[in-house]
């Protein structure tokens, strides 16, 4: 680049601080990989400091590599299928589309296409309807009502996080939480997908419910289709939103990392208090609230709901899909009468994605509800299902998994930026570990991570080492 | 004020005072790597964190405001918990004293009696090399708190340092790997006066031991470089009487430990042969010969008297130094108009 003539982008890009993630994707899309040089220019356009640019661009994965580089995924489940990182290509942690796995992503395009197999609400059609005439008290009895819980694996009541929104001065802000990252995790693809409409009719709801027209939805670089799946729905229904594509993450999608994120800083964990219900995107009060839980809210309003969940089927199964199933179904069940049987005998389960545990099979007839998991040391999570044969070894499991959680740290806590990394080469045999130590370092993990990232990744370590405690004697 | 109990005891503190200097004030000291009283509340690095009664995990002490009825417990299992985290610092600390500075966690580590069980197989950082003369840095010395990042930004405002990427590829490097010379840096020092482990330094230290700076006598006085009058401790080596560096306290007025690139750093004219210690006037032969002050101005005076008979007022300007303070700056103005009889008054501050 020639830095006395910076490419003309740069000045028609809008210079809010807001707007830098979004500005350097298009850089990246538009001219090229963000370079030293560009990112000084683009600092330069918007009057930020050039290290406040630097530390943004090299926060996420994608912005300095080129748009054509071939993205192929080692998560756990393309991993156990197979996954081989070829030369040019680029490892990435997961692409979301585990269904599908061996994943490979070129371009905007998964490689090979993209197929649904879906049950239930999924496959009803998506219309474009105008949302019912609810009080906002009327809606949080609604809520309460069906016991609702956020869908983005942490359980908490919606109805309690929408009432507290609620409660705090106007102006407000919603924003729909579209960055699913957990390995193994993509109901909010499907949903995006096939139906936008039903997730705008759950945003519309928030919005009046909020009295706000302050509209965002955070999605993941890796989900193109369902970007324009939402943008299409949204010029279709006349509904203002504005879509902030991010650029490689998975701890944007904790919300108060995701607020950062938005706000033009590299995407790390806020100390709690303030919540964002109190002080969120920009200080004002936000709702954050996950996809699915949106299209959630939407069928309990329109008074077509049933208790249940989507669940993200993958790994050694018939027919790996996403299907709609009660909160109280089984390993067994999700296996046999949803994704048309296992492919193999069965060796372990992850019941709702990376951080949620692994069960042994001995587990299969265990309903997957979060009391029931507790018993097993695991939890229902984000309900990311993923069946892995006796086949494939436990320990490269757990040893991919804590790669995931190492590559993915912000780095910001001692506990997480160090632990995550320890236990992953602790379990590929690089680091010799006693168990006494491990212990002691996933008690520190658990009690003083910042997030949610460093305290949950414990949970498939300690889950492992129950069911599987024999293999981990010698 | 608010009252709170702390391993049992009450204590009294300010509404809204974060609870580690609350606890420091009342004799109860928690370690802290990543607190700077300067900087805005952070809790990266947990050694800090205490259990608050009601509170889900233990808290991060310096980033959490005291609140009426508090019970906080400092030590039991957030003391194990601190060890554990001083540990797993420890795993990727891989080099301990780059250039001679004190190194907290260290400190922090032998109080504790914590040693690292293991380094970690991907501590080694990629290194840093800088042709500037005043500063060095060695990442495989930082902890990642986050401290000299954020004085920059917070403090300096300006653009530095930055903290780069995430997870084990993280670490702390002037913008975009550049020389400090190639950026927005002042070479003010600031970073390496917040850096808790040493891990930036001051170059003319490179191989000085890890007890260097203990060894030196700390000589508080005011520096000559401005009017502001920052206050400085020079640290001088008594066994070879010279000053090897300057460093700043964040109790002193006006600057509150913070300084300039002079203030830090240019100090060697202290020692330098061609430094002038006696006033000096040219006599018949040509020659600079010492002389007393008295003599020197007199000489001065009837020169510029001379002047002035012979060429008139509008003849002489005075121009200033940019060291003098604002009362000194008054004096020579006032010279220069009712002495001399002339307007032409100048300080190159103002260039």
């Amino acid at each position: 680049m020639d830095v006395l003539q910076p490419p003309a982008l740069l000045n028609e890009l809008p210079k809010e601080r807001t707007h830098l993630l979004d500005n350097l994707g298009r850089i990246r899309r538009e001219i090229g990989p963000v370079t030293p040089e560009l990112a000084d220019a683009l600092a330069d356009a918007m009057n930020l400091r050039r290290g406040d640019v630097h530390e943004v661009a090299s926060f996420y994965s994608y912005l300095r590599v080129p748009l054509e580089t071939p993205r192929v995924c080692t998560g756990p489940v393309c991993d156990c299928a197979g996954a081989r990182i070829g030369p040019g290509e680029m490892e990435v942690a997961c692409l979301g589309h585990c269904d599908l796995a061996p994943v490979r992503l070129e371009g905007e395009e998964i490689a090979g296409g993209v197929i649904h197999h879906a049950n239930g609400f999924l496959l009803e059609p998506d219309e474009a309807r105008a949302i019912p005439d609810v009080s906002p008290d009327e809606l949080v009895e609604m809520l309460r009502e069906a016991a609702l819980t956020g869908m983005g694996g942490a359980g908490f009541p919606a109805w309690r996080k929408w009432e507290a929104v609620r409660a705090e001065p106007a102006p407000r802000v919603v924003i729909v939480n579209a960055d699913e990252g957990e390995p193994g995790t993509f109901k909010d693809r499907y949903l995006m997908e096939l139906r936008p409409h039903l997730v705008l009719e759950g945003l519309e709801l928030a919005l009046r419910f909020c009295e706000t027209e302050h509209a965002y939805v955070y999605v993941r670089e890796e989900y193109a289709t369902s970007r324009a799946r939402l943008e299409a729905a949204a010029a279709q229904r006349g509904l203002a939103v504005e879509i902030v594509v991010g650029a490689g993450s998975y701890v944007c999608g904790e919300e108060s990392a995701m607020l950062e994120s938005m706000e033009g800083r590299r995407g790390m964990p806020r100390l709690r208090p303030p919540y964002p219900a109190q002080h969120g995107y920009l200080g004002l009060p936000t709702l954050i609230s996950n996809v699915e839980t949106f299209a959630h809210v939407a069928r309990i309003v329109r008074g077509e709901w049933t208790p249940g969940r989507l669940w993200s089927v993958s790994g050694a199964v018939a027919r790996p899909g996403c299907y709609e199933a009660p909160l109280d179904v089984t390993s067994r069940q999700l296996i046999d009468e949803y994704a048309g049987g296992a492919t193999g005998e069965v060796g372990a389960i992850v019941p709702g994605g990376a951080a949620s545990g692994i069960l042994p099979p001995a587990a299969l007839d265990v309903p997957l509800t979060r009391e029931a998991l507790a018993k097993w040391g695991c939890g229902p999570g984000s309900a990311g299902f993923q069946v892995f044969p006796a086949t494939h070894s436990v320990q490269r499991l757990l040893a991919e998994t804590m790669r995931f959680f190492a590559e993915e740290s912000c780095q910001k806590c001692t506990p997480c930026r160090i632990g995550n990394r320890a236990l992953h080469h602790a379990f590929r045999g690089e680091l010799a570990m006693t168990r006494e130590k491990m212990d002691e370092w996933l008690e520190a993990l658990e009690q003083t991570s910042i997030c949610g990232l460093g305290q949950a990744s414990p949970i498939p370590v300690r889950a492992a080492l129950r069911h599987w405690e024999t293999a981990w004697s010698s | 004020m608010v009252e709170l109990t702390v391993d049992g005891r009450t204590i009294q503190a300010t509404e809204g005072e974060l609870l580690v200097h609350a606890l420091a004030r009342n004799g109860v000291f928690v370690p802290t790597l990543c607190h700077d009283a300067k900087l805005d509340p952070y809790g990266g690095c947990r050694v800090c964190v205490v259990e608050v009664e009601g509170a889900p995990r233990p808290v991060p002490s310096c980033a959490t405001r005291v609140a009426e009825g508090m019970a906080v417990s400092t030590n039991g299992r957030a003391a194990k918990l601190r060890r554990t985290l001083t540990e797993m610092l420890l795993t990727e600390h891989l080099n301990a004293n780059p250039g001679g500075r004190p190194n907290e966690l260290i400190g922090l580590a032998e109080e504790l009696g914590a040693e690292a069980p293991f380094v970690l197989p991907d501590a080694k950082r990629e290194p840093y090399e800088d042709r500037n003369r005043l500063m060095g840095y060695d990442p495989d010395a930082c902890i990642l708190c986050n401290r000299c990042v954020r004085y920059t930004q917070e403090v300096m405002q300006c653009s530095a340092l930055s903290l780069e990427g995430r997870g084990a590829e993280a670490r702390i490097v002037p913008t975009w790997d550049r020389s400090w010379l190639d950026t927005e840096c002042e070479l003010c020092g600031g970073c390496l006066s917040v850096c808790p482990t040493g891990a930036i330094y001051e170059k003319f230290e490179e191989g000085a031991p890890a007890e260097h700076e203990v060894q030196l006598d700390k000589v508080k006085t005011t520096c000559t470089f401005c009017g502001v009058g920052c206050q400085v401790d020079l640290n001088v080596d008594r066994d070879q009487n010279r000053i090897v560096k300057v460093t700043s306290d964040p109790s002193y007025l006006p600057n509150e430990g913070d300084l300039c690139v002079k203030g830090r750093f240019a100090f060697n004219f202290v020692h330098h042969p061609d430094r002038l210690t006696e006033p000096l006037v040219r006599g018949e032969d040509g020659e600079l010969h010492e002389t007393s002050w008295e003599h020197a101005l007199a000489v001065a005076a009837e020169g510029l008297k001379g002047v002035r008979d012979r060429h008139g007022p509008q003849s002489i300007g005075f121009l200033a130094s940019a060291r003098l303070t604002m009362e000194e700056n008054f004096l020579i103005q006032k010279l220069a108009r009712t002495v001399i009889g002339t307007n032409s008054v100048h300080s190159c501050e103002a260039t």
